[in-house]
């Protein structure tokens, strides 16, 4: 049973630190105690890209993770997406595109915001 | 009209928003006010989604009005589905499982597995024609992914060529999985016909627990017959377990459970 809900923002690329893995780790392990959203804005939305190949950097495919915890809900900023050009990419299945007010609305939902 | 890949992106980007595919189906009607829109489908970054589907070729706007393009009535067009369409695997291609990329850990139980593999070429929207080949299965239109479960493992194959897989026990177990599943999905794929649609029947545990003998008596394991026929459902037993049914005297019990365990 779950009891409460969590936000946990990216708000930076996803590789060349361990920022996003780290987050991913964490909110992969609130599932099943809490309702996960993970929400991309900013840099964070590459983390969305469909296709991404980690393995030149030593890193695990970190969007393989959003695969893998399915019931993790993302949620990507989508005037972050376009304007970094990516609206005409492929985007992980699972990540919803969230407009400004939609993206806030998910926040405020949530019991506890989480930003590493 | 949409053409080149990245058009066609911005096309299912467009989409992959619940306002604007709800601004869509309101569209489907006939022209529409701004007003009238925004009535409908929410008053919320009207105009933002406007534009959005303006720039993906799926509406025209003019003097406060709104319709759907020509691409854009194909596009809805497209999406229903058609006995034609359904039966179609002509265009698919055999697979193969092209790597298992990551193990990760399970979140329900630590001793199991998450794994990430991937089918080539990716099936796209032939995976909805498979559907009726797994007992358990369900495609999700929204993720474009055909959702398998067996027993405890749920597998998930997207379009793309990704599968997931949760409750794995280790690497072997993952890969003797995705063989199965590629000789299902090949078999189908040679036939070249798509499976006829499966009658969907829901089968409730109360109904199962109706044709078991009701005695409690714990030979199978379970504490009780109930408990028994919720395993049952969830894949986690068979019926070989439950002996009494053995008994000639429940030979009709047996056979209305090996019908209704079909649509299990």
């Amino acid at each position: 049973m779950t009891v409460g809900s969590a936000f946990y923002l990216l708000d930076s690329a996803p590789y060349g630190s361990e920022k996003a893995f780290g987050l991913l780790n964490a909110a992969a392990v609130s599932i099943g105690r809490m309702d996960v959203t993970v929400g991309l804005y900013g840099d964070g939305v590459y983390l969305a890209l469909k296709d991404q190949d980690s393995r030149l950097l030593a890193m695990p495919n970190l969007a393989d993770i959003l695969y893998a915890y399915g019931e993790m809900r993302v949620v990507a900023h989508e005037p972050s997406v376009l304007e970094r050009g990516l609206f005409g990419e492929g985007l992980v299945e699972t990540a919803e595109l969230a407009d400004e007010e939609a993206f806030l609305e998910a926040v405020e939902e949530s019991d506890c915001f989480i930003l590493l | 009209m949409p053409g080149n890949p990245e058009e066609i992106k911005m096309v299912s980007n467009a989409m992959a928003n619940v306002p604007r595919r709800k601004m869509m189906a309101f569209l489907a009607g006939g022209e529409k006010t701004v007003a009238e829109i925004g009535e409908a489908a929410g008053k919320s970054m009207l105009d933002y989604h406007l534009k959005i589907l303006e720039q993906a070729g799926l509406v025209e706007m003019a003097e406060g009005k709104v319709r759907l393009s020509e691409f854009g009535k194909n596009f809805l067009e497209g999406k229903k589905e058609t006995p034609a369409e359904k039966a179609d695997l002509s265009g698919a291609k055999p697979v193969e499982i092209a790597e298992v990329r990551q193990l990760l850990p399970c979140i329900a139980d630590t001793t199991k597995l998450r794994i990430i593999a991937n089918l080539a070429p990716p099936l796209g929207g032939a995976l909805k024609v498979l559907e009726p080949l797994f007992p358990r299965g369900r495609y999700s239109e929204r993720i474009g992914a055909l959702i398998i479960q067996r027993g405890d493992v749920l597998t998930t194959v997207y379009g793309t060529g990704n599968v997931t897989m949760t409750m794995i026990k280790d690497e072997a177990e993952a890969r003797e999985n995705l063989e199965k599943l590629k000789e299902t999905i090949n078999e189908a794929i040679a036939r070249g016909v798509a499976p006829a649609p499966r009658e969907k029947v829901r089968v409730e545990p109360m109904e199962i627990y109706k044709y078991l003998p009701q005695t409690n008596c714990g030979e199978c394991g379970e504490q009780s017959c109930y408990s028994f026929a919720i395993r049952l459902m969830n894949g986690e037993v068979s019926l070989d377990l439950c002996t009494p049914l053995k008994d000639p005297k429940y030979r009709q019990n047996l056979e209305h459970l090996q019908v209704l365990a079909e649509y299990i």
